[in-house]
């Protein structure tokens, strides 16, 4: 079973993974990861979402061939990560936010670092190509720490992308970055064309930039889909309406809670946010607003942030 | 062709680990410069005791070690010093690199662990030789031998830093994935150099601890150094000390153990993985 190594079309394959952890003063051991099965196809950018502990990291550590898995396996680039990890390594990126990084050299210094632990022979034409794409020219000179935040995050993608690997395994790439650099980021990822295994809290990040979505929690994949299926999940199941009243909201607030049908209402800055099952219960819905000076009323399509918090339940 | 390309590969990733460490290192340079400062004020402490309280001026005679010679015999010790704590720099430098978050890098290149070794160990040489040579000259000015005899004293040396990377790495693995067994073994290891007679001679202890002594490995590494050196200063005396358990010790150790560490580093690297931060 562990030299199932036939080319495929998926760079990674998950068979039956599992992962247990000894934790100091408990006796039992805790489930890290459960029975993983999963694929991701070459090119996809694929995304791993869960809330704190759901064992996404522990995930890509055993993918990366940091760590050893306690059941399963997996196959990345058509190689058995326990039969194969030198192979493995020399062809995949990771990156754990702006962590291995030497903080106390200076930018160029690092990546000419790693450069010479993989070989790479024409290393300086290749850090002024990614420092110029980054625009990082004018820091690599310059020592980490005196970096922002963003430039961490920039130095550590421009080391992973200095061995070109066939796929990048990104946990938590843009957390702490403003909008600005997050967009700047995703602009980078998406003109790279490879295989990207992505683990994000930031829901406009991976709605942004993943083609599947697998949610993870308490160890155990709740559901695999595409982007756009992911958001049909909540549009199916529930409407949300927007609206904003002049005046009477406390009144409409109240009569709005003895209608049945309506199953959350929320206020946020000066609207009303309702919730309601379906589409089918407008009319009902608009004979009882009516009477109340309502100023905007705005169907909201559900975010991927939704989705994560419906299904962190 | 392969084996050249391979050697060529690995030497170019040890020049570059140097080079990080060193960087790393001299970021703080007046801290840098306490690392030489604090071996000294230890050195300055034992030449106190043995020199004013026990007055060794006079009527010293501890087997071949007199009044005239126990001077070489304390800076032999001190330079044995300076190289013991290459040892411990191992277990600083992956605790620091584990906290740092930088140490999966490493773990996730394709670096042989042999790589690790050497990159450590000859990071600490560059640093540590500037007071060890300053030692063996000040050694040389007041007991001449030759210079022959002084290069095999620094390979037998070199292979006795070589022990110390290889505990190391070994305790270092440890230091990455449970501290409490570092910080155990590595007190182990601190209790058999006390008992090995660095810098003070073995016959001042009572006749039960010398045979306890005569059991450590490390002894017969210090002394078989010691010896090399006095061979310049009376080749009879130092020829009628030497014993099969010197040589036998120091090629056990320095055949075996680079292996051996190299493949615990592996296993439990492996089995267990980073934690702690």
């Amino acid at each position: 079973m562990k030299n199932k190594e036939n080319l495929t079309d998926y760079d990674i394959e998950i068979f039956n993974l599992g992962k247990n952890y000894k934790i100091k003063g408990k006796k039992r051991e805790i489930t890290a990861l459960k029975n993983i099965n999963l694929n991701v196809k070459r090119g996809e950018i694929f995304g791993l979402l869960g809330p704190n502990g759901a064992g996404k990291t522990t995930m890509v550590s055993i993918l990366t061939t940091l760590i050893q898995p306690t059941d399963g396996y997996a196959i990345v680039l058509n190689r058995n990560i326990l039969t194969n990890p030198r192979y493995i390594k020399r062809n995949i990126g990771l990156m754990l936010g702006a962590d291995m990084i030497y903080y106390r050299m200076t930018g160029y210094k690092n990546l000419k670092f790693f450069c010479k632990i993989y070989g790479i022979k024409d290393y300086k034409q290749k850090i002024n190509n990614l420092a110029e794409r980054f625009g990082l020219i004018n820091w690599l000179n310059q020592l980490v720490e005196n970096y922002s935040s963003g430039m961490k995050v920039k130095i550590a993608l421009a080391r992973v992308l200095l061995t070109d690997p066939k796929i990048l395994f990104l946990d938590e790439p843009m957390l702490g970055l403003d909008p600005t650099f997050v967009n700047e980021l995703i602009n980078i990822l998406l003109k790279l064309n490879k295989t990207i295994f992505l683990t994000s809290h930031q829901m406009n990040v991976v709605q942004k930039l993943c083609d599947r979505i697998a949610f993870l929690k308490n160890g155990e994949i709740i559901t695999v889909d595409t982007r756009e299926n992911f958001m049909k999940l909540l549009k199916e199941k529930e409407v949300r309406l927007s609206v904003k009243i002049s005046s009477k909201q406390d009144k409409f607030i109240n009569q709005l809670k003895n209608l049945d049908f309506i199953s959350d209402i929320k206020t946020e800055n000066e609207k009303i946010l309702i919730t309601i099952p379906n589409e089918s219960y407008y009319p009902k819905l608009f004979e009882n607003l009516k009477n109340f000076p309502i100023i905007q009323i705005n169907e909201q399509n559900p975010t991927l942030e939704d989705v994560f918090i419906e299904l962190s339940k | 062709m392969f084996r050249f390309k391979r050697v060529k590969r690995i030497t170019n990733q040890t020049i570059a680990l140097i080079e990080k460490n060193l960087l790393n290192e001299l970021r703080y340079r007046v801290a840098f410069l306490t690392r030489f400062i604090n071996p000294l004020v230890q050195i300055i402490i034992l030449f106190f005791i043995f020199g004013v309280i026990f007055d060794v001026s006079e009527n010293l005679e501890l087997g071949y070690w007199n009044t005239n010679n126990f001077t070489l015999f304390l800076i032999l010790g001190f330079i044995f010093q300076y190289v013991r704590q290459i040892l411990d720099r191992y277990l600083l430098l992956f605790r620091i690199e584990k906290y740092w978050k930088t140490l999966p890098a490493l773990m996730i290149a394709p670096l042989n662990r042999f790589v690790l070794l050497l990159g450590i160990l000859f990071t600490e040489l560059i640093i540590v030789s500037v007071p060890i040579i300053s030692l063996l000259i000040i050694a040389y000015i007041f007991y001449p031998i030759n210079l022959f005899i002084v290069f095999l004293f620094i390979v037998v040396l070199f292979s006795f830093a070589l022990i110390c990377g290889c505990f190391g790495l070994m305790l270092g693995v440890f230091e990455i994935s449970n501290e409490n067994y570092s910080n155990s073994l590595s007190l182990l290891l601190k209790s058999l150099f006390w008992l090995s007679c660095a810098t003070y001679p073995i016959y001042i202890f009572p006749e039960f601890i010398q045979f306890l002594i005569k059991l450590n490995p490390f002894y017969y590494f210090f002394d078989l150094l010691r010896l090399i050196w006095y061979s310049g200063i009376d080749l009879q005396i130092a020829l009628s000390n030497l014993t099969a358990f010197h040589i036998i010790s120091v090629a056990v150790f320095i055949s075996l153990l680079p292996i051996i560490s190299v493949a615990v580093f592996n296993k439990f690297y492996k089995k267990y993985g980073i934690s702690g931060y």
